[in-house]
């Protein structure tokens, strides 16, 4: 397969005007991570978006931060993020409450290459909140089941009680379509998955790695193991894409915040092609 | 008690664990060797027991723990077809650093480990291959230990106390 690249998806008309939202839902997934359903306070539909990509939220007075959206694009008329509260504007979100606002600008970025992806065996590599952007993924493929060769979701988590979206993993291990692997790094006697990081899941998914596209999400250092097992694996570096993360503000690469290299993260990513990002990818922030 | 294994079946010799072993090797493997089945929650080994065997695991599900004051069991690792149980035999008059329970009906290969040193003394190259095989197995264990311990999911550095959201 020659080099898969992500379609450019070309942001709303209201990217720099922020959208009144309302909370229709706020869920608690597990002690610090939470998500929201939004839908649009003037009614209709909400901002289309391509999986991968994500909206600028905005916390009164904090400030407004980077989150991917979490739910299903196919459902227009809400917006689904789920949040890991870690300081100051996510902490902010984690207060809204039913009813409240939610300012919204977006969706930017460049999205996973779902429509490439198409008629190659698929595996998603997750590690904490990097479950998020890779949902709308999983859900996509698996409305469109059979346009796509075999699909596994390998999942790490810290410890049982980080496990994100439990109900839905059981739900999709249910299913004879998807191999569904969790993995903690810290069991506890009520465990009864599996023990050990996530790239061992790897060695066990099946896939054929020569056509296989690899999407990777979550802290870079899970991105960084992840890859060398994926290329390990047989899986060529063309075919595998991970989600970079940077401090943002205007989300459209003109404020130069979330330069990395040559990049802006904002614009240029967040999904990129492995070899794309390699020359700058584990480095600091430059 | 289940019958001793005579002969690898082309099944079990396509485990990654036979890779590399010539038949004369296989044949001394397969003679201090059987197969075995236990049921859910059955522990195999436990810690601090003297260490004379070693486990490969044909199917199911084994988890290695450890007892910790305080905490009760905590579960290390999970083992699945293909992985190794147990290297404490390699010593003499080991004992097992862990325990291991079932956590699903488990099939599994027991090796008599005290009896492949004897053979291991006669047959130079067994020792060799065996060695070889279980350092690839150490140090696939010391590798995912290590990625354990570098915390891969930790949350960015907290910059306050945060109220848990269960408590709301
Ligand atoms: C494209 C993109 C998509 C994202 N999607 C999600 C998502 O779906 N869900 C989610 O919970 N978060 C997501 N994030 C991360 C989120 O934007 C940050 O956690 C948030 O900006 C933190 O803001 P804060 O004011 O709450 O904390 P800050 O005060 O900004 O940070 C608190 C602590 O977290 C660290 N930190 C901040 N941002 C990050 C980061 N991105 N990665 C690692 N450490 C960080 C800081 O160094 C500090 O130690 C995404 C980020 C990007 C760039
Ligand atoms: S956030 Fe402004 S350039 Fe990316």
């Amino acid at each position: 397969m020659s080099a898969i690249h992500p379609p450019f998806v070309a942001d709303a008309g209201s990217a720099l005007v922020p959208l009144p939202y309302r909370v229709q839902r706020f869920v608690c997934d597990t002690d610090d991570t939470f998500t929201l359903t939004l839908a649009p306070q003037s009614g209709g539909e909400a901002l289309p978006f391509a999986p991968g990509q994500f909206n600028m939220l905005y916390a009164f007075p904090s400030g407004d931060v980077p989150i991917s959206v979490s739910g299903p694009a196919a459902r227009r008329e809400v917006l689904i993020h789920t949040i890991r509260a870690v300081g100051p504007v996510t902490r902010a979100l984690a207060q809204l409450r039913r009813g409240d606002t939610v300012l919204v600008r977006g969706p930017f970025g460049k999205p996973w290459p779902v429509a490439q992806a198409e008629g190659h065996d698929v595996v998603l590599i997750a590690g904490g909140i990097g479950l998020a952007p890779l949902r709308p993924v999983l859900y996509h493929i698996l409305a469109k089941r059979k346009r796509f060769g075999r699909l596994c979701l390998l999942y790490g988590a810290r410890t049982p009680g980080d496990v994100l979206y439990r109900r839905e993993l059981e739900k999709w291990r249910g299913r004879l379509d998807v191999q569904v692997e969790v993995t903690v790094d810290r069991g506890d006697s009520d465990w009864h998955g599996e023990v050990g990081v996530v790239t061992q899941l790897l060695e066990r998914a099946q896939l054929d790695p020569a056509r296989t596209v690899a999407m990777v999400c979550g802290p870079e250092v899970m991105m960084h193991f992840s890859r060398l097992a994926l290329t390990k694996r047989g899986v060529p570096e063309s075919q595998i894409f991970v989600s970079m993360e940077r401090n943002m503000k205007c989300g459209v690469g003109s404020c130069g915040h979330c330069q990395l290299g040559p990049f802006f993260i904002c614009k240029d990513g967040p999904v990129f092609d492995y070899p794309r990002i390699a020359p700058v990818f584990s480095t600091k922030e430059l | 008690m289940n019958p001793p294994v005579h002969t690898l079946s082309p099944q079990l010799l396509s485990l990654q664990f036979f890779a590399g072993f010539g038949p004369a090797e296989l044949q001394i493997l397969a003679r201090h060797s059987r197969q075995v089945s236990w049921p859910a929650d059955v522990e195999v080994i436990r810690e601090g027991q003297v260490a004379t065997e070693f486990f490969l695991i044909l199917d199911g599900r084994v988890r290695v723990e450890t007892h910790l004051p305080g905490r009760g069991e905590v579960t290390l690792q999970t083992l699945l077809r293909g992985d190794v149980l147990g290297w404490s035999w390699l010593t003499a008059n080991a004992s097992f650093s862990f325990s291991a329970r079932t956590l699903q009906p488990t099939n599994a290969l027991v090796f008599e480990g005290t009896a492949l040193l004897r053979e291991c003394e006669q047959h130079p190259r067994l020792g060799y291959l065996l060695m070889r095989r279980f350092a690839l197995v150490m140090s696939d264990r010391l590798r995912h230990t290590r990625l354990q311990l570098l915390d891969l999911y930790s949350p960015p550095r907290s910059s306050g106390p945060f109220q848990a959201l269960k408590k709301r």
